[in-house]
């Protein structure tokens, strides 16, 4: 956790350089780790198409057969991109959240946010709710989205009612999981096979969702949180040395909470909007970032975002390839890449620390 | 070819085991052996599903020993539901027990009716062959549990399953009727499948509409063993690990089936209707489900399908996977695959004739569709 090196006093300015240096050099490994996922995502497919066709299709389109033009445009491009920015989403919202609650189990996931989104969507399923004459097509991610924004609402007025005792929100969150859990169970219960069997696949998380439109707004979602999150990145930083130091700095920490959640519940609201339930990316990613290049928000911030982006892009090619032909729900998946990962790199560090 | 043969062995195997029992004995479609009642009163069905299936038997007094049912059936098919209700006033005032699922099946519920005969499916949406407990409890209550399927191996449990309750509810000679003419109508198709010739590539879409993506498939029993009976190719074969799963679509694109077979779960009178699904069924007309079925493949990509480009789109019914009719599924499957050999065969007859014989209600409806 601490980057904190001893230096000799003279050495104090080049020491702070080189930090930088190395926390610089771990945000573009992990950069071009994404991209190198990215290519071979892109190359993934029963149908023998490379990467490079596939982006010679979007720089330079030449006229091509049909099959081709939906392969590229429908399914490998949306899904491909679709987990870089859900996962760059999700790593993010994790990372503002874990910083503002100053608790590093917090996560879309494990506060209800996730929860009520699969509420929202399981109305949506079972009882056939349909506002305004829309479709399930559409539905289903409004829905979703209504209950994530309304749970983020929520987690909002308790964070502003305990004000300083804001530990107790991740309790509050935590007991709002299980009480979200059992209205989806009771939907269940009542559902019919079909229902039940649909619910279950949005409680996966599926990248199958996916199109190009909706790539674009979740990548306008992210690209506006990253930019909003980034401008408050020494307030956030300033913040995890604790609330009262903070304050002191003439931060208005209930100000800058209420921003960060706002931010976590479009970034949530948006993401399982269009994929479903993919938990363990919020939680997972901003600690690879800290494990990485600790606590600086200026490199925390996007590498939490490369790091969720990493993950389920990832977990993308394994739901495709483990299976020839094949689809696997994604977020079946993103646990079996991630919690490998995840381990190999907690018991590496403290190897590390304790060496 | 040699899977038809099994089918066949099959049941003169069934028929053996079940003959010689003539004490009250039979081995039901789980493999237990159950003793039946002299007398069964009093009878409830595990899925509202299995009505067609206890009609075949009871004819017009289907309502006279049904004495409990879940409204499964209803809720997924209300206007076959309503057509039952109006050839048989009486079932609606059959006690409902539970929405269809096994956990809303409450055994204190039906131990008030005091039935001595539950009829289940071994596996499907109701109690099934995994709930040792429930039927242990059942049977230490006095109430036999005979378990049925028609969707494991619909060719092959379709007959047996249909002979077991002729035994169970005295109706031997409806049950024989039954079967008799099943095996005719599916030799119809056996007999005269083409075996020189390669079979032709079939992607069944299971389900096909649901919001969460295309391509679901099946390849285990339901649909998937009808098409093979039809001597049709299924591409999902080999593929899907368990029964059914989402194949992806690069791989039809990348390597065309010859036909595009919809698993209709569209329903007249569901709001499913506008939901995108293929509607078909019951009080369905051809108009309303050839623009359901229209709308189904101008989505996710699949107008770039070869065999919905070049016209060889069908959509079946999906509750044949689970009817007692199914033969019918494997006359109308040979005829879009083999459509010279079986010019002459006619499965809307066959579905009108079973029906005029072995179904209390008039068919009034659409069960399948090409565009």
């Amino acid at each position: 956790m601490s980057q904190i090196e001893v230096l000799p006093a003279t050495g104090l300015v080049q020491g702070y350089r080189r930090l930088l240096w190395r926390r610089w050099a771990w945000l573009g490994l992990l950069l071009t780790l994404l991209l190198v996922s990215l290519v071979q995502d892109l190359a993934t497919g029963p149908a023998g198409l490379g990467w490079w066709d596939v982006l010679r299709a979007v720089v330079a389109p030449e006229p091509m057969d049909a099959a081709t033009q939906v392969i590229i445009f429908d399914i490998r491009l949306p899904y491909a991109l679709m987990a870089v920015v859900v996962g760059a989403a999700l790593g993010l919202a994790g990372a503002e959240m874990q910083t503002v609650l100053n608790n590093p189990l917090a996560s879309p996931f494990t506060l209800g946010i996730g929860a009520a989104a699969t509420l929202g969507a399981s109305l949506v399923i079972v009882l056939n709710v349909s506002l305004f004459g829309l479709g399930p097509q559409l539905m289903l991610p409004l829905a979703a989205f209504i209950g994530a924004a309304l749970s983020c609402g929520l987690l909002l007025l308790v964070a502003r009612a305990l004000g300083t005792a804001v530990h107790t929100l991740v309790l509050f969150g935590i007991a709002l999981l299980f009480g979200l859990n059992a209205l989806v169970g009771t939907l269940q219960f009542i559902a019919d096979a079909d229902a039940l069997q649909q619910i279950v696949f949005w409680t996966l998380g599926s990248l199958a969702r996916a199109d190009l439109p909706k790539v674009a707004l979740v990548a306008l979602v992210l690209a506006l949180c990253l930019a909003m999150a980034m401008a408050q990145a020494w307030q956030l930083t300033t913040l995890r040395a604790g609330e009262e130091q903070a304050r002191s700095l003439g931060i208005r920490v209930g100000r800058l909470r209420t921003l960060a959640l706002l931010r976590v519940s479009l970034l949530t609201g948006v993401s399982t909007a269009f994929v479903g339930e993919i938990g363990f990316i919020g939680l997972v990613g901003p600690h690879i970032a800290r494990l990485l290049l600790g606590e600086d928000h200026r490199f925390f911030l996007p590498a939490s975002a490369l790091a969720g982006a990493l993950l389920l892009s990832l977990s993308s090619i394994v739901s495709r390839a483990l299976l020839p032909g094949v689809v696997l729900p994604v977020g079946l998946v993103t646990a079996m890449v991630g919690v490998p990962l995840f381990i190999g790199l907690i018991l590496s560090r403290s190897r590390s620390i304790s060496s | 070819m040699n899977k038809m043969l099994n089918y066949v062995g099959g049941l003169g195997l069934g028929l053996l085991l079940a003959w010689p029992a003539v004490a009250a004995s039979v081995v039901d479609l789980a493999g237990r052996e159950v003793s039946i009642p002299d007398r069964v009163e009093r009878i409830i069905l595990g899925e509202g599903r299995l009505l067609p299936a206890l009609a075949v038997l009871e004819g017009e007094a289907l309502t006279e020993r049904l004495v409990g049912m879940p409204q499964d059936y209803q809720l997924v098919d209300p206007q076959g539901y309503r057509q039952f209700v109006e050839a048989l006033p009486g079932l609606a005032e059959v006690p409902v027990i539970g929405q269809g699922s096994a956990d809303t099946f409450s055994l204190e519920q039906v131990l008030t009716l005091r039935p001595d005969l539950a009829i289940f499916s071994v596996a499907g949406h109701g109690p099934d062959s995994s709930r040792s407990g429930l039927v242990e409890q059942l049977q230490r209550a006095g109430v036999t549990v005979l378990f049925v399927d028609f969707r494991q191996q619909p060719l092959l449990n379709t007959p047996r399953s249909i002979e077991l309750l002729g035994r169970a509810l005295g109706r031997e000679q409806r049950a024989e009727a039954f079967t008799r003419r099943y095996q005719a109508e599916l030799a119809k198709v056996s007999e005269r499948l083409p075996t020189t010739q390669p079979r032709p590539s079939v992607f069944i879409h299971s389900r096909a509409g649901r919001a969460d993506g295309c391509c679901e498939s099946m390849v285990n029993g339901m649909l998937a063993d009808l098409l093979e009976a039809a001597g049709g190719d299924n591409v999902a074969n080999g593929l899907l690990p368990g029964d059914s799963g989402m194949l992806n679509l690069e791989l039809l694109l990348s390597q065309p089936p010859q036909h595009y077979i919809a698993s209709a779960i569209g329903a007249a009178g569901l709001r499913d209707a506008d939901a995108g699904y293929v509607v078909l069924g019951p009080g369905v007309n051809p108009g309303q489900a050839r623009a359901s079925l229209q709308g189904v493949t101008g989505r996710y990509g699949l107008p770039a399908l070869a065999p919905v480009r070049e016209g060889r789109v069908h959509a079946i019914w999906h509750s044949f996977y689970n009817s007692p009719f199914n033969v019918v599924a494997v006359q109308v499957f040979a005829r879009w695959l083999y459509p010279e050999q079986f010019a002459d065969l006619d499965p809307g007859q066959t579905l009108a004739e079973f029906y005029a014989e072995f179904q209390p209600q008039v068919l009034d409806g659409t069960y399948w569709i090409d565009l």
